[in-house]
């Protein structure tokens, strides 16, 4: 019962941001395929891409707020913190469902009208429509979009979580470092060391990409994440306090 | 208590932040359907016992007990105390009317009839944001909702922040009413001891995070006396006893004193005690 409570809390409360997102989306695509239609010479040269991957971001930011905002509510109303977890598996289930449907809704609309590049799958596999044909296609895309932003979302709650659980100089540290690592130091030691860094991401990449080269273990390899980032959440919310550390 | 396993009680419970010591071994109940007064100092770990009672907080050690149940992570037990504390949990965005049908989702004996009535008395407009109420408004709303909550435990922490004078009045008044026609355990954590002296029935006093006293409010009253009478009399009769304060208006003077009164001379008018004298006296030694 009081799952349900906080899941429909916290859809009514941090949801509506997701419907208001479609909105603008929708509203946005509309704008930009009267103009790519206008500037090219026919409508079949004309492409959109990015559905998709805005929701991505979307669902990855409303995890960064749901998290904080769901346990305080939580906690302020007598609510334990395991129901609180299970309202925010529910909440993400959900919200991810919602936002695939509207995706795919979104991407067989605007694909009546201009080739789309809105979907993961297409971009990813090119060769499956062909190969598998469309039934098998379509299965594929509402799974993978589906368990995307299942991880998203997830990874999200994590870092939501992550961040209300450090003190006031770990934050500090982790906001100031990450960007500096990952803008700076990172480019500027690829640019020193070319070759060992070649030698160490040019496996990785590889290995990744024969792993993925099924798409299924790329559907496997994302629920993996969804879940890992769901017992992360538990860690993370098992012990928390109702007020942030300072 | 008429139960033994009523009642919620706190079993050694040891706080520490870090290398403050806020909590302490305490062990306490709150139970009977009595009014409770938690008294304690800035700092002296009030508001940390009641976050730990409510699952707000995790505890060092020790543990709490609703009605014989342990209250860690059980739904079950939490939903029977409600708590409301200096701090606002629920999002400013939405209105009254709304804060009002969250609580009732969460805590099921909550009474909207009582919830809309007590709005009207205290003259809240419960199609108002949230976050455009004023100070005094916004612990108003709290203030309501623990009251019309419908649950066997009603936890206070500073009740009356930011109330003027007739809200403070009307909510001691709407206290006692609600108290009245549902009996059950309220506990008031504040420090305007004077205004709720003669509300509590029994009084808790922290001093660093350890329990002073955990004694009916009648016990307490005895501990002492006040003497008030011409200021040489008063000052004659205090000699060698244990003096708790003195208070001088022209030639009249009061003072407040530890003990039972014994051989009070005429023209003295002997009182219950001030529990604030008290309760400053004990937690200064």
């Amino acid at each position: 019962m009081k799952t349900k409570q906080m899941v429909l809390w916290t859809w009514r409360n941090i949801g509506k941001v997701n419907l208001i997102w479609f909105f603008i989306c929708f509203c946005t695509t509309y704008i930009i395929i009267c103009t790519a239609i206008t500037l090219s010479s026919t409508a079949q040269d004309a492409t959109m891409n990015g559905i998709v991957f805005s929701s991505l971001i979307n669902l990855l930011v409303i995890g960064i707020i749901a998290f904080p905002v769901a346990l305080r509510f939580g906690l302020g109303n007598s609510v334990s913190r395991r129901t609180i977890f299970k309202g925010l598996a529910g909440f993400s289930l959900w919200i991810a469902a919602v936002s695939a449907a509207a995706d795919l809704i979104l991407i067989l609309l605007f694909s009546q009208i201009i080739h789309t590049n809105g979907d993961i799958i297409g971009m990813l596999y090119p060769g499956y429509r062909a190969e598998h044909g469309e039934v098998q296609f379509y299965l594929l895309l509402v799974c993978s979009t589906l368990l995307f932003l299942l991880a998203f979302n997830g990874i999200g709650l994590c870092i939501g979580g992550a961040y209300y659980r450090m003190n006031k100089q770990a934050r500090v540290i982790v906001s100031v470092s990450v960007p500096l690592v990952v803008f700076f130091i990172l480019p500027l030691l690829i640019t020193l060391f070319p070759d060992s860094f070649g030698r160490v991401f040019g496996g990785l990449l590889e290995s990744a990409f024969e792993l993925l080269s099924n798409p299924l273990w790329l559907l496997l390899a994302l629920a993996c994440i969804y879940l890992l980032s769901f017992f992360f959440l538990w860690l993370l919310i098992r012990r928390a306090p109702a007020e942030r550390v300072r | 208590m008429s139960n033994p396993i009523s009642g919620i009680c706190t079993e050694n419970l040891t706080m520490q932040f870090k290398q403050v010591q806020a909590l302490e071994d305490v062990s306490v109940c709150f139970g009977g359907n009595q009014i409770y007064g938690l008294l304690g100092r800035n700092g002296a770990g009030k508001t940390t016992l009641l976050n730990i009672i409510t699952n707000r907080m995790i505890p060092s050690s020790g543990r709490v007990l609703i009605d014989g149940e342990p209250a860690f992570e059980n739904d079950r037990a939490l939903e029977k105390v409600y708590y409301m504390g200096e701090k606002t949990f629920v999002p400013d965005t939405g209105r009254v009317e709304q804060f009002f049908n969250w609580t009732r989702s969460f805590y099921p004996n909550f009474q909207m009839e009582e919830a809309n009535r007590l709005a009207d008395a205290f003259g809240l407009n419960r199609k108002q944001k949230l976050k455009n109420l004023s100070t005094g408004y916004t612990t108003i709303v709290k203030l309501i909702a623990a009251l019309a909550s419908g649950t066997p435990y009603v936890l206070f922490d500073e009740p009356v922040l930011g109330l003027d004078a007739n809200h403070r009045e009307l909510f001691y008044r709407e206290l006692i009413s609600n108290y009245s026609t549902m009996p059950r355990t309220i506990v008031i954590s504040t420090h305007l001891i004077e205004e709720i002296a003669d509300i509590i029935e029994q009084v808790v006093i922290i001093k660093n995070g350890r329990i002073l006293l955990d004694q009916s409010a009648e016990e307490v009253r005895r501990m002492g006396y006040s003497v008030s009478g011409k200021a040489a009399a008063v000052d004659l009769y205090c000699e060698g006893k244990n003096l708790l304060d003195t208070e001088t208006l022209g030639g009249l003077k009061t003072a407040s004193l530890l003990g039972s009164p014994d051989d009070v001379p005429e023209g003295l008018e002997v009182t219950p005690l001030d529990l604030q004298k008290l309760f400053i006296r004990l937690t200064n030694a």
